[in-house]
């Protein structure tokens, strides 16, 4: 008898999706597809959209000589189009123990709901998509696929997965940059507690190699106010022990400490020319995508 | 350093109530997963050394906080220079305990002011380094606490009913118990009590009030390091002064011969021109003063003065005007009528003589059968002896009762026992030359007392063979086997005297009258100088004070009798009020005898001249008020959240 398949559809934002519905997520970046699509290539092809003119040079194919311009000017021209492309979009999601962190919603509740989502509009248009599950022991990897039939496995991977171990976010994020050949646009959906000169790092390995790089912070709201009153116990959900403090004592240099966290991100990305997006968990998952949608929706992206 | 309210003492224990909470929270702290483990351990190491030092503070203020507050509801106390006082040791209270006797209006040679202005200024000194200190006078004469804003109120000519001069006399131990009583009432903490005094002996009477002296220095005691005791000595003797007294007043037909004693203290003139006064009409009368002590006996005709007026006598000015001055009233004269009854004809004409009136009339004689009270309405009184009825004893008592004196003596038969209120013994007799004497008696007033020029009656020389002795009384003079000779009894408003014996030869040598005769004829001349309707108090007594509740006006210009001596009519009646005798007595103490009866405390004593502060203790509760104040400020202070800005990562962010 068959294994019973879960359904995890339930991750997929339905709000988001008829928010964005309709109208291709474009990358400012050229990507290399294998396939038309809707995204810029860095090769010229044979789409509707002008390029340039280049002169003819002996060997090249004469079909995409330009017999109107050889009319006018006796010379032999060359006229070149966009080649457009499909994406390759890869998912990082941080699956360490402190994603569970969060109420009502944990933040890796919120990633899986934001990774599946976007996966299922980047799918809908025709892009490849890949997943990356983040931790230190067994991490799960996708390849990406433009298969519709990939969301399904996107989901069965993410359904099950359950937040454990240790923050392994920059070494991830280094093995994805060496295992991802082709241009491909990587979303890091995480809570980045980890030392951030080690992800900047890891992002500027990205880069090179020609990715686009997208950051969600997620923040649990408790995270972001720490607003407790009474002496509290704090366990570690990495592991690391507990600490029992006052926090109206700390709190004014806890919020400082963690300011200083987000803008050292914040800046790293803007000189690496990635994406950051700060992302509270307790708001509505649109929100975050229309962050992200923001100049990517309709013609070209910015 | 000590406390007023040491109980309050255990409050201390409150000030554990911060580290029990604070350790309490530890206890109770709640239990919270958490993922920004790293931020936390950051701001714990980052704030580790400010916010570890200003929990610590807050907890070490708030624990300061409730001490001194615990500290300020115990009162302490501690010296006047101590760092906690923050005041110059200023009491709560300063008492003026302020003897207003008649003797504190003398004054010295050399200073013009009366001891009373001497007491009155060195309170102002006295109150002058404490501005801030209660300001209560207690005077012997009102003996109630008197409230004052500034110590100069003290000469205030307004105030004069409780700062000015009286003819009263003073009980001070009393009147510093009332001090006590009123600091105790109060809840005063520190006060300074300046008893001031020319310690006449008479004004603190050093033997009856040893009571008094135990319970002030009980109290004193047990408040020792609270309320001073410091005694203001004004002991100086004037150099020179005359007083006067009434001794008695003999009211005659047609004038008045009153009998004053005269006392001059140091050498002045030896003729004094008395100034008089009759019923408004002012007169002299000069006097050879050859001693130090004169009996005067002055007389005051009548004849064109109404029946009943008022006459005073004033010496000329010396160095204490208040006892210049003496008052009397006199009334109609109505001659005593007597009446003698008894069975024995020969005791009826012996007491009949003996009681015979200055013109030579004889007592009338009452018939020995039933005694009609009509018979002795008009009279004053009754010399009797013999049987009677029982109608007979009843008709006696309202006698007495309504004012009547009555003489008795013992009946001659054996079965006769006496009346319902006085009966004698069994008869005694002694045989052949054995006689029962007389050995003592009261020779200072009464019917027995010496004459005026100091001869005694020759009582001892009494031969009594037969004597019956009077059960109830007071006994006026005794045998020498200790049993009463002659009894007084006051009962209602009058008073019978009771004799043991009868004039009769093989009685007693009695009928010889040496000493029956001074007897009855003091007793008719008491009767007579007494009138109903005139009285004669001593100025600051009870009766002086019940006077100024009720309708009283003044003949001589005072104002209140119970402190001012003068002429009233009160009810009707005409008063006169003289300073009390006790005020003449020239008997002082020395302060050190004060000290004596008060041996918990060590009363400091100064002069006039030399007043000084004394307080060497205050409280300083302000200062651990102002300390609970300040560490609260500071623990709200460092509660203050610091002015950093917060992060701003409330929403969504994003950057391209």
């Amino acid at each position: 008898m068959a294994r019973r398949r879960k359904n995890y559809f339930h991750y997929v934002d339905q709000d988001s999706l008829s928010r964005i519905s309709g109208e291709p997520l474009l990358t400012p970046f050229p990507m290399e597809g294998s396939v038309s699509g809707h995204h810029r290539s860095p090769h010229k092809g044979s789409s509707v959209e002008f390029a340039e003119y280049r002169e003819y040079t002996p060997g090249e194919d004469p079909k995409r000589m330009d017999w109107r311009v050889f009319a006018r000017t006796d010379r032999y021209y060359l006229k070149e189009f966009e080649a457009e492309t499909n994406l390759r979009s890869h998912f990082a999601l941080d699956c360490s123990g402190s994603m569970g962190f969060g109420d009502p919603k944990s933040k890796l509740e919120f990633g899986k709901t934001l990774v599946s989502t976007l996966s299922y509009l980047y799918v809908g248009q025709g892009d490849a998509v890949g997943l990356h599950t983040l931790r230190r022991r067994n991490p799960q990897v996708l390849p990406a696929k433009r298969n519709p039939s990939q969301i399904q496995e996107i989901l069965e991977v993410l359904g099950p997965v359950k937040p454990k171990g240790d923050t392994f976010l920059a070494p991830a994020l280094h093995e994805i940059a060496e295992t991802v050949r082709m241009r491909a646009m990587i979303f890091v959906v995480s809570d980045m507690l980890d030392e951030p000169s080690e992800i900047l790092d890891a992002i500027l390995h990205l880069r090179d190699r020609k990715h686009e790089v997208v950051l969600f912070h997620l923040f649990d709201r408790q995270e972001l106010e720490f607003d407790f009153d009474r002496p509290t116990r704090f366990v570690d959900l990495e592991g690391g022990g507990s600490l029992i403090t006052e926090p109206t004592v700390i709190r004014e240099e806890y919020l400082a400490r963690l300011d200083e966290h987000v803008e050292e991100l914040r800046k790293g990305c803007m000189e690496s020319q990635a994406r950051y997006h700060v992302v509270r968990t307790d708001k509505p998952l649109v929100d975050a995508i229309d962050q992200f949608s923001a100049g990517r929706i309709g013609g070209k992206a910015a | 350093m000590t406390f007023l309210q040491p109980l309050a003492l255990f409050g201390l224990l409150l000030a554990l109530a911060p580290i029990i909470i604070h350790l309490l929270n530890l206890l109770r702290h709640r239990t919270q997963a958490w993922a920004a483990t790293r931020f936390l351990l950051q701001a714990r190491k980052s704030s580790s050394r400010v916010s570890k030092l200003k929990r610590w503070l807050t907890l070490l203020f708030r624990v300061l906080a409730l001490g001194a507050l615990a500290f300020m509801l115990s009162r302490p106390m501690t010296g006047g220079d101590s760092l906690f006082s923050l005041s110059k040791g200023s009491p709560e209270a300063l008492i003026l305990v302020l003897d207003r006797s008649a003797s504190m209006e003398t004054r010295t040679e050399t200073d013009p002011r009366t001891k009373r202005e001497i007491a009155l200024e060195a309170f102002q000194s006295f109150a002058k380094p404490w501005p801030e200190s209660r300001l209560v006078v207690i005077d012997s004469a009102l003996r109630e606490p008197f409230f004052i804003d500034d110590a100069a109120s003290v000469k205030d000519p307004s105030l004069s009913r409780y700062f000015g001069p009286t003819d009263t006399a003073a009980d001070l131990p009393a009147t510093l118990i009332k001090a006590i009583e009123w600091l105790n009432d109060t809840g005063v903490g520190t006060a300074e009590i300046l008893l001031a005094s020319d310690m006449q002996a008479s004004n603190w009477e050093l033997d009856g009030n040893s009571d008094a002296f135990v319970r002030i220095n009980r109290e004193l005691k047990e408040k020792e390091d609270f309320w001073k005791l410091i005694l203001l000595q004004l002991d100086d003797t004037p150099p020179y002064n005359l007083n006067l007294a009434f001794e008695q007043v003999n009211r005659k037909p047609k004038s008045v011969e009153p009998v004053l004693n005269l006392s001059r203290k140091g050498t002045g003139s030896e003729r004094v021109l008395f100034s008089t006064n009759t019923n408004g009409k002012p007169g002299n009368l000069e006097v050879d003063l050859s001693s130090r002590s004169t009996l005067w006996r002055p007389s005051f005709q009548l004849e064109d003065e109404p029946d009943e007026g008022w006459i005073s006598i004033l010496s000329p000015d010396d160095f204490c005007l208040s006892d210049n001055v003496g008052y009397l009233i006199y009334g109609a004269t109505e001659p005593p009528k007597v009446a003698v009854r008894s069975q024995h004809p020969r005791v009826s004409l012996i007491l009949r003589s003996a009681s015979q009136t200055e013109d030579g009339d004889l007592a009338d004689s009452l018939p020995a059968g039933s005694l009609d009270l009509k018979d002795l309405g008009i009279r004053r009184i009754l010399a009797h002896q013999g049987k009677f009825d029982a109608e007979d004893d009843a008709t006696l008592q309202r006698f007495v009762n309504s004012g009547g004196t009555l003489v008795l003596f013992p009946p001659d038969s054996p079965d006769s026992s006496g009346f319902s209120f006085l009966s004698w013994e069994a008869r005694e007799e002694k045989k052949d030359d054995d006689f029962f004497y007389v050995n003592a008696w009261r020779k200072d007033s009464g019917l027995l007392a010496n004459s005026s020029d100091g001869n005694r009656l020759p009582l001892d020389k009494l031969d009594i063979r037969i004597r019956r002795v009077p059960v109830q009384g007071e006994p006026i003079a005794y045998y020498s086997d200790g049993k009463p000779f002659l009894t007084s009894l006051t009962m209602g408003k009058g008073v019978i005297y009771s004799f043991s014996t009868l004039p009769l030869d093989d009685w007693s040598g009695l009928a010889n009258g040496y000493v029956l005769v001074p007897a009855l004829q003091r007793l008719i001349e008491e009767s007579s100088s007494s009138n109903t309707f005139i009285q004669s108090w001593a100025c600051g007594g009870k009766e002086t004070r019940d006077a100024i509740l009720t309708d009283f006006e003044s003949m001589t210009g005072g104002k209140d009798p119970s402190l001012e001596a003068g002429v009233y009519r009160v009810e009707g009646r005409l008063t006169a009020v003289n300073r009390p005798r006790e005020e003449n007595e020239a008997q002082f103490l020395k302060a050190g005898m004060i000290g004596g009866k008060l041996p918990g405390i060590t009363p400091r004593i100064m002069d006039g001249e030399n007043v000084s502060e004394s307080t060497d203790r205050t409280e300083v509760w302000s200062f651990f008020l102002i300390l609970c104040l300040v560490l609260l400020l500071g623990e709200a202070f460092l509660g203050q959240p610091a002015l950093a800005s917060k992060p701003d990562t409330q929403a969504t962010s994003t950057n391209a």
